[in-house]
């Protein structure tokens, strides 16, 4: 790589300084304190790896003191691309390439092989304090990033990425720790395992629980067998102190029964049998003395109904009821007849009103005869339709003829119209107007060639005029006169120019464009009288040819100027014949034309009036022939129409309609005439409707009245006040007649029924008497009370007895029969209470104890199976051989990736090992040759130190001292050759780098330091060195050395 | 006479299952159980087929501290079988030899446990006839390096009242590099034997060694029981259908209910614009056919990723692999019968050319040089397995030794991808 140069745009004290062109080799940039040297190294740096990022609020790296942007612009040739980097604070940075692409910084920076700006700042590009801070060189990230480069520019540091591998396994594994991935693993796993082994064992005691089951049963059993022993003798003794109460009352029973009468048999149901005869006989006689009271009532009654009877009334029964069911007939009737007789009202008032509709000449025979038929009907719309359309025709015939006048009449407006304007216009004289505008466009022309005829005269002037001072001059020894075909190529393009202008003035082309000619005519024959006077300046005599040439141009000039005064004569003649007194200039002729060509749009315009008006009046003479026309059509429809109408009313007198009516009117007659004739018929049917309803009414009046006339012996009635009345209160009193002779039938029947209870009942009470003495005889008892006693010791007796043989069952029942039951009832003779629950609460006791020892050995028994069932059904041992087995699996996976990653960083490890013993000493060995070259022979080899942290020199006697020992001066040119080596080595694998030093010199003697510029010298074969320097001397050591070496100011 | 029986081996009931990684709560159940309900399985296939007899040829359970759970569960499946007639024959192999403690007092009758001293025979009678005889030798202890097979009677002679002749054993016939070579024999040895079926277990993937003159066969596992190939596929038992004193027909018959596969995968295949979502559509794709070839099992799948492209760099950061198995395990939750996505083996590799790298003069090829000397140098190699073998923690030390020869090539190959990987990694642009 090479810097060809920069432009630094504002960096510090630099501002616009522009460098460019840099060869390669050693370039020295000379210049004072504060000349900017340090600054540019700084621009150098930055433009080409960037600048220190720039923090909030604090100023950007050297900002610009003496105007400018920051940053700037920096130029290299890398190979064969030529790259342009353009950086500064507040700019974007762009790198671009000779073709216009551009590149981002990794892109350039593999370009350059990879090297990065630490790189750059330590080996390439430093400043005399750089250059003796040797731990800028064994630092390690300086160190790194120098062997990164020889693994082939991929970037990242090596030793990174052995510390990132190294990372992942410290991740993965830390042998005294437990948040690393496997050491939690193995903890986890550690403890599944112990888990595991418990489970195991536990599943490995299952027989043994069996066994303990087994115990626990048998001990069980056991306890069941005492427990129910003791709880059969508890029963005894339970049983004996439950059965006590019914033992000592089933004895006191026994003692009773032996004390009463043995009254042991009874009439069955005593109680029951004493109630029912007694109730038996109380009833028989008093129903004696209710059907007594009964007869008595029922004779009254009879009495009574006997004395109000009527036997006439019940002949009219019938005839009675029938015509009181006709009364609501009869109502309704009368209802109907009112109603009727309304409509009657009201349609005599309808048909009277229709008929007035009708005209008020037609009666109801009138109306009815009337022809109010569909086939009347149709013959109407026929006529309506005949007259309409005879009416519509004579209407279109009108509008027609109206239509027609009134375009009669625009188009006469239109006439009058054309004719004043063309009055307005005035008589114009066209062939006048005509003859002006020719004549115009003749002097235009005129005026273009006269023009173009001056220019060309006044070209050819000029031209002879120079010709002529040229043949007086001689032309000047040694110079070499101008070729004549020149001025004779330059004259005649002059006049083809100057026929051309003249020729285009007579075509009437433009004046721009023929003046323009016309000086180009002009300048073509200065340009060949110029030429022509050179020539004859540098020409030892005029040349007979030329002379020749120049009188007969001036022959030419005459006859010019003579066709130039007939040109303008014939043109004022023209313009004379115009009403000019001089010639036009173009201005005013342009003036005239404009003034022209107005008159003949006027012209234009009349004529075209004149030829519109000669067609308007062609037009008028048609629209007054139809108008005539459609007024003879109008005439004859209306006549048509009339003779229609006069038929239709004969017509209508033919068939009694009044003539006057309209074919609508008629239709509107005949529409009223058969509503008047549905309202007669409806008439005449209410009529007859009232008719039929008074003829029933009457009916039923007289019917009525016959049967009140019949009734009147046996009944008080006003006939003649309101039948309806009567007829309703002979009605009444005949009802009441009916109920009465019903009840006299009932209580004849009434007295036959009691004749028989009274036969009944006695016997009945006869039977009663009989059956009491019976049951009082069957006890042996006197009556009643006696009755009573008897039973009450039979009733105690058989109650005694029951409750006796209950006892001596539940006796039974509970202790049973034979030799036990005896032994047991002999317990009970015995009837010691107070020792039986003695015993009982002892064996209660007892039975305790064993619950206890139950529910203990129960709980173990449960325990056992519990545990036994748990291991049969328990999934520990395989759950836990699953986790078990996960947590290996897992293990061993992540153990796999701990120890790829270990392997991994330790093959980086040690390929940077080797790398950095096998590569080095190269670097070494160059830093030994330069430092050799350097110290005359001093030092012949540099070495590593063996801490690998330092730099060891040798002597020449072989004596070794730390880098730290030597004088400044050496010290500084060891780093120097160790820089110039990375340098070196670096280029065998990338780009190589141009090196800029800033005063690196300084502190060499002179010897060393003479040595040193012809080292760098020779380096620059190789790398480009940008050298700066304050001190002129090292300049002139440079030069003493390399006179041609590049020196470049700086102020 | 026609008769058949039911040949199995290698029950290793209630055993956990080896080389998975921890999964689930309830997928781990399932797995437990398998081993269970694989056996209820192969006893309702005996019922069904009405099986004369049941042979089993070892390795009932996985070791000596058998489970309770398991032998309750294997006398249940006895006792059904002993309920309808049908007689079991039991040796014991390496895994369970005889001696190991047992949570059952007492078997039922129909059971026949070969004892380790004696071959003993035993013989079958069907419908009152005897059709068969077996003989069976169980392990005294689990490392039997003697030939057992050589231990069957040999005369060379056929006794006519002997029926069928089986000779159950639990033993290694040849080569068998994924079984330990226990009892080990080879097929010579077994058709010297006066047996006409040898019904062997230990091999975990079925196989008929021999058809006739003698029958040889490994029925294999009745469930597979990790990712191993040995374990990978359908397991189950071999139904033997025997006529006229002779194996007639053979047929396999699954029992299993997890079914273990692997999906393996080039990512190469995928192109070079997939990315990891394409990687996800390609494997459901791929389990949803894996379903139906084996319809009605629950599938283990776990995925190998192998090959070099794009996609090693999307699978390499961590927890990628992670992320992506547990949106396949979300994306197969509820499948029925259960899909569970065991893991993911990242084998890809990066885009290196270790040739072109080789060919180079930088570090990279610095680095591939080292690797090839150490490959080379079973001295350095030997630096190299001290590095990887992690002297601490103490118990990560007792439990993991040194790497193997074949860790070793393996992990040199990958532990050096992965520096060239870095290396070759982008570096962060300049300020």
């Amino acid at each position: 790589m090479r810097v060809e140069g920069w432009f630094v745009d504002g960096f510090g004290v630099l501002s616009s300084f522009e460098t460019r062109e840099l060869p390669a080799g050693l370039v020295v940039f000379e210049g004072s304190n504060e000349a900017g040297k340090s600054t540019l190294l700084a621009f150098l740096r930055g433009v080409l790896f960037g600048f220190p990022r720039m923090t909030k609020g604090k100023r950007p790296h050297y900002p610009p003191l003496a105007g400018g942007s920051h940053g700037g612009r920096v130029f290299l040739r890398v190979g064969s691309e030529e790259v342009t980097i353009e950086r500064g604070n507040g700019r974007p940075t762009r790198i671009t390439l000779a073709d216009g692409s551009e590149l981002g910084d990794p892109e350039f920076q593999r370009l350059i092989g990879g090297v990065d700006a630490q790189t750059f700042r330590t080996v390439f590009a430093f400043s005399l304090d750089e250059l003796s801070d040797f731990d800028s060189l064994t630092g390690d990230q300086v160190r790194s990033r120098i062997f990164s480069a020889g693994v082939g520019g991929a970037g990242p540091s090596v030793r990174q990425v052995a510390q990132d591998l190294e990372k992942v396994t410290g991740q993965l594994l830390k042998p005294r720790s437990r948040d690393a991935e496997i050491n939690a693993l193995l903890g986890e796993l550690t403890a599944r395992e112990q888990e595991l082994r418990e489970a195991r064992s536990r599943s490995e005691g299952y027989p043994q629980l069996l066994a303990e089951e087994e115990v626990v049963g048998a001990q069980l059993r056991s306890l069941d067998d005492e427990e129910q022993a003791l709880r059969n003798e508890r029963a005894t003794y339970e049983r004996l102190l439950d059965l006590w109460p019914v033992w000592v009352d089933h004895e006191l029973d026994c003692a009773r029964l032996a004390e009463l009468d043995p009254i042991d048999q009874f009439v069955p149901d005593p109680i029951q049998s004493l109630a029912e005869a007694k109730q038996a006989l109380e009833g028989a006689l008093q129903a004696s003395e209710r059907l007594d009271e009964q007869k008595r009532r029922i004779a009254a009654e009879e009495q009574g109904l006997r004395a109000e009877s009527r036997p006439g009334l019940a002949e009219l029964g019938i005839a009675v009821d029938k015509q009181v069911g006709l009364v609501p007939l009869y109502r309704e009737r009368l209802h109907e007849r009112e109603a009727a007789r309304n409509r009657v009202r009201l349609g005599e008032e309808r048909l009277r009103t229709a008929l007035q509709q009708l005209g008020g000449e037609v009666d109801e025979a009138g109306l009815a005869a009337i022809d109010t038929s569909v086939t009347r009907a149709e013959a109407i719309r026929e006529w309506r339709g005949r007259l309409a359309e005879a009416l519509d025709r004579e209407k279109a015939t009108a509008e027609r003829l109206e239509a027609a006048a009134g375009v009669h009449e625009r188009a006469k407006a239109e006439r009058d119209r054309q004719t004043a304007a063309i009055e307005d216009v005035g008589t114009l004289d066209v062939p006048e107007l005509t003859a002006k505008a020719q004549a115009l466009r003749a002097l235009r022309v005129g005026l273009a060639e006269v023009a173009a005829k001056r220019a060309a005269l006044e070209g050819r002037l000029i031209a002879s005029e120079a010709a002529a001072r040229a043949v007086s001059v001689e032309t000047p020894p040694g110079v070499q006169a101008p070729s004549p075909r020149g001025s004779l190529l330059l004259l005649a393009v002059g006049i083809v120019l100057a026929v051309g202008a003249v020729i285009m003035g007579l075509v009437g082309e433009g004046p721009a464009s023929i003046i323009a000619l016309a000086v180009l005519a002009a300048a073509s024959f200065a340009a060949a009288g110029f030429t022509l006077s050179r020539r004859r300046r540098l020409s030892a005599a005029p040349e007979p040819d030329l002379a020749r040439v120049l009188r007969a141009e001036q022959a030419a000039q005459e006859e010019l100027r003579v066709d130039l005064v007939r040109t303008e004569g014939g043109l004022l003649a023209m313009a004379v014949a115009l009403g000019r007194e001089t010639l036009p200039d173009l201005d005013e002729l342009d003036r005239l034309e404009v003034a022209l060509a107005q008159q003949e749009r006027t012209i234009i315009k009349w004529q075209e009036q004149k030829a519109e008006l000669q067609r308007a009046e062609e037009r008028l003479q048609i629209l007054a022939l139809d108008e005539l026309e459609a007024r003879d059509k109008a005439e004859r429809a209306r006549a048509t129409a009339c003779a229609l109408e006069a038929e239709f009313k004969q017509y209508l007198g033919l068939w009694g309609v009044p003539a006057t009516l309209s074919p609508q009117g008629v239709e509107e007659y005949l529409r009223y005439a058969a509503v008047a004739k549905q309202d007669a018929f409806r008439l005449e049917e209410d009529r007859a409707a009232v008719d039929r309803i008074e003829q029933e009414i009457s009916r039923w009046q007289v019917e009525t009245a016959r049967l009140v006339e019949d009734a009147r012996p046996h009944l008080s009635l006003q006939v003649d006040a309101d039948l309806e009345l009567a007829l309703l209160q002979l009605a009444d009193a005949r009802r009441q007649e009916a109920e009465r002779q019903s009840r006299l039938s009932a209580l004849r029947e009434k007295g036959r029924e009691q004749q028989a209870d009274e036969e009944r009942l006695r016997g009945e009470t006869q039977k009663a008497s009989a059956r009491w003495a019976d049951l009082l005889a069957r006890v042996g008892a006197a009556d009643e009370a006696a009755f009573r006693q008897k039973l009450s010791i039979f009733e105690e007796r058989s109650a005694l007895k029951r409750r006796v043989g209950e006892g001596e069952e539940l006796l039974v029942k509970r202790i049973g029969r034979g030799v036990d039951s005896e032994a047991f009832r002999g317990l009970l003779a015995q009837g010691e209470v107070e020792s039986w629950e003695e015993r009982g609460r002892e064996l209660e006791r007892r039975l305790d104890d064993i619950h206890e020892r139950r529910a203990e050995l129960t709980k173990i028994q449960g325990d056992v199976e519990r545990r036994r069932r748990e291991l049969e059904e328990s999934a520990d041992v395989p759950g836990l051989e699953t986790k078990v087995e996960g947590l290996r699996t897992d293990l061993d996976s992540v153990l796999h990736r701990w120890r790829a990653h270990t392997l991994a960083a330790a093959l980086v490890r040690n390929t940077l090992s080797v790398f950095i013993r096998e590569r080095q000493p190269l670097v070494l060995a160059e830093a030994s040759r330069m430092f050799e070259r350097l110290t005359g022979g001093r030092y012949p080899r540099v070495l590593r130190a063996a801490d690998e942290e330092g730099i060891v020199v040798i002597e020449k006697d072989g004596r070794a001292k730390m880098s730290e020992e030597l004088s400044r001066g050496t010290a500084e040119q060891l780093y120097l050759c160790l820089r110039l080596g990375l340098a070196e080595e670096f280029s065998r694998r990338a780009e190589p780098m141009p090196l800029v030093m800033d005063d690196v010199l300084v502190n060499f003697d002179p010897v060393r330091r003479r040595a040193t510029a012809k080292l760098l010298l020779e380096f620059a074969e190789r790398h480009q060195i940008l050298l700066f320097t304050c001190h002129p001397e090292i300049e002139e050591l440079i030069r003493s050395e390399r006179p041609q070496t590049r020196v470049v100011r700086m102020s | 006479m026609r008769f058949r029986f039911v040949h199995a081996a290698d029950l290793h009931l209630d055993t956990p299952f080896e080389g998975l990684a921890q999964m689930s709560a309830d997928a781990a159940a399932f797995l437990r159980d398998a081993s269970l309900k694989a056996f209820d399985g192969l006893v309702t296939l005996a019922l069904e087929r009405e099986a004369s007899f049941v042979l089993l040829a070892g390795d009932l359970y996985d070791g000596e501290e058998r489970g309770v759970r398991a032998q309750l569960r294997f006398l249940q499946g006895v006792e059904r079988l002993a309920a309808r007639g049908i007689r079991t024959f039991l040796v014991h192999g390496n895994h369970d030899p005889l001696g190991g403690w047992s949570a059952i007092r007492r078997w039922p009758d129909g059971l026949t446990i070969f004892g380790s001293e004696n071959v003993e025979r035993v013989p079958v009678e069907v419908s009152g006839r005897r059709v068969a005889t077996v003989f069976g030798l169980s392990y005294g202890r689990h490392d039997v390096a003697e030939n057992l097979a050589l231990r069957f009677p040999r005369t060379g002679r056929r006794d006519p009242e002997a029926g069928l002749r089986i000779g159950l054993l639990h033993c290694s016939v040849g080569d068998q590099p994924e079984h330990s070579p226990y009892s080990p024999c080879s097929l010579a040895d077994l058709r010297r034997a006066d047996i006409d079926y040898w019904a062997l277990g230990h091999i975990h993937r079925a196989a008929v060694l021999q058809e006739g003159g003698p029958w040889v066969v490994y029925p294999g596992n009745t469930q597979g029981r990790s990712p191993k190939p040995a374990e990978l596929g359908a397991k189950g038992v071999v139904v033997v259908e025997v006529e006229s004193g002779a194996v007639s027909s053979l047929e396999t018959v699954s029992v299993d209910l997890v079914r273990f596969l692997e999906v393996r995968l080039d990512v190469a295949s995928l192109g070079d614009a997939a990315d990891l979502g394409d990687l996800r559509s390609t494997l459901m794709r791929k389990a949803v056919a894996l379903r139906e070839e084996n319809a009605g099992r629950a599938l283990l799948l776990r995925v190998t990723l192998e090959g070099r492209g794009p996609l090693h760099r999307d699978l390499a950061p961590p927890g990628a692999t992670s992320d992506l198995l547990r949106e396949l395990q979300e994306a197969m939750s509820d499948a029925d019968p259960p899909v569970w996505w065991e893991s993911i083996r990242d084998r890809s590799r990066p885009e290196i050319d270790i040739g072109a790298v080789r060919a180079r003069d930088d570090f990279a090829s610095g680095l591939v040089a080292l690797v090839d000397a150490v490959a080379a140098d079973p001295v350095r190699m030997e630096e190299f397995v001290r590095l990887l073998t992690p002297a601490a923690p103490p118990d990560l030390a007792r439990r993991c030794g040194a790497p193997s020869g074949d860790d070793m090539t393996s992990l040199l190959e990958e532990a050096s991808l992965l520096a060239l990987e870095a290396l070759e990694r982008e570096a962060p642009p300049c300020a």
